[in-house]
């Protein structure tokens, strides 16, 4: 990344802690897509999602000052907006299932505009049934297998926005991937991939 | 190879690190072992999926509003605490604060004048509205208040738990005011910016709405100036204040979008 972005995103984290809303909504342009791409992985429901992303953008903002640089900002967003995360599951637990309905949205399910219907049809499939998978998975391997598997995170920066050492953060992501598999296993004639 | 290797090869798959002896060792052993070949047929599987998962989703125009409108509410509950908090420490420390429309007496220390801060605080006007009340009530000393007062008395009007005081400020050697136009987004954050940094640097400020934007009369020790400039040079700013050099800066921002 440039020596530019840095000095300008220094300058808008400067302005955003004095409470200058219009830096802090300039400083989070930057992040918001991928807050709200991990708020749906983890919420399972588009409307808990958003919710989920203005509770964390509330939260960071209140915190600002708090933001002493040790973690590079963007971990530090994303550490917020997963404890946002997860403290929604944990507080809904004794909820009923919510609908995955709203999860059969560009968030899960992207349009292949290239595919034909009958495949966007098979894909559509399979994906709700790995959203419906992902949903069984609990919390923690959940949070671990999205910033590594769907958001490309390293294992050091799952780390540190978990707030967890590398070898857990290797071992949930084990166990999470070795859950999902089983399931696919359990639905051969809905993941073959001679379908799509 | 033995099937209790296969879940960390599987691992390394995933994660796009799995050399070429290893992948050759997996396949072949998939070829003698259905369970593992069942696993690798399901980590190619999910692999796909989760490859197709974009990391980024657009924000719907709705919560894009929602948080940003949550964001808004949550800077002026903020400022409007802030101000509350200056309104009573202000009021504490004996200085003239009334709290009404939009009114500003300016202070000149060559006049020996006392400026009053007027805001309407939100969450307080009771308190800053008692206050206007009571002095408006002691009307021959507020007048004589606004008016300047006699050079050198001092009048203290008490109404309601709020002492409002002033007195002829002590000479002091300052610069004539000088007017800077600053260019803003936001009026509001950037006057509550603004706000702050003249705190920051030990200055005062008085605030006078105008039709669409502020008069921010700033009063700073000049030694802080330089340093003031350079905190709000990232918006754009017509005119130059004086140079440093007088023991007192005084500058009136006009805040316009």
């Amino acid at each position: 990344m440039e020596v530019g972005v840095f000095v300008d995103e220094e300058k808008l984290i400067a302005r955003a802690m004095r409470g200058d809303a219009a830096a802090f909504n300039e400083l989070m342009a930057a992040h918001e897509k991928r807050m709200y791409a991990v708020a749906l992985r983890m919420c399972a429901n588009t409307e808990d999602a958003q919710d989920c992303l203005q509770e964390a953008m509330l939260r960071i903002y209140r915190g600002m000052d708090s933001f002493k640089g040790q973690a590079s900002f963007a971990t530090w967003v994303y550490r917020i907006t997963m404890n946002t995360c997860l403290d929604e599951l944990r507080r809904r637990k004794n909820r009923p299932n919510t609908s995955l309905d709203g999860l059969l949205e560009v968030g899960w399910s992207p349009q292949d505009p290239a595919a034909s219907p009958e495949k966007r049809a098979v894909q559509g499939e399979m994906r709700a049934e790995l959203a419906r998978c992902m949903k069984e998975l609990p919390e923690d391997m959940r949070a671990a297998v999205v910033l590594r598997d769907v958001e490309g995170y390293a294992y050091e920066e799952i780390a540190g926005i978990l707030n967890i050492n590398v070898g857990t953060v290797k071992s949930r992501i084990s166990r999470a991937r070795e859950k999902l598999r089983e399931k696919i296993k359990a639905r051969p004639e809905l993941f073959d991939r001679k379908r799509v | 190879m033995k099937c209790s290797d296969t879940g960390a090869l599987l691992d390394l798959l995933m994660d796009g690190a799995l050399r070429e002896d290893q992948l050759e060792a997996l396949e072949a052993h998939a070829r003698e072992c259905p369970e593992c070949a069942a696993q690798l047929e399901a980590a190619r599987a999910l692999s796909a999926l989760m490859d197709e998962l974009p990391p980024e989703v657009d924000v719907p125009l709705t919560a894009q509003a929602a948080w940003r409108g949550a964001v808004r509410d949550e800077a002026k509950a903020r400022r409007t605490r802030r101000l509350t908090r200056w309104v009573s420490a202000v009021a504490a420390g004996a200085v003239l604060v009334v709290g009404v429309g939009a009114t500003v007496l300016r202070q000149n220390a060559r006049q020996a004048r006392m400026s009053a801060v007027v805001q309407m605080a939100d969450a307080d006007a009771g308190t800053i509205e008692n206050a206007y009340e009571a002095a408006a009530n002691e009307s021959a000393a507020f007048g004589a208040v606004m008016a300047g007062g006699a050079a050198g008395d001092a009048a203290v009007l008490e109404a309601d738990g709020v002492s409002l005081s002033m007195a002829e400020p002590a000479e002091t050697a300052a610069a004539p005011m000088q007017e800077l136009r600053v260019k803003v987004d936001d009026v509001d954050a950037a006057c509550d910016t603004i706000c702050d940094l003249v705190s920051e640097y030990e200055g005062s400020t008085d605030a006078q709405r105008t039709d669409g934007g502020a008069n921010l009369y700033v009063t700073l020790p000049g030694e802080n100036l330089a340093d003031f400039m350079s905190a709000i040079a990232h918006w754009e700013i017509e005119g130059e204040p004086a140079p440093a050099g007088a023991e007192t800066a005084s500058l009136l921002l006009v805040i316009h979008p």
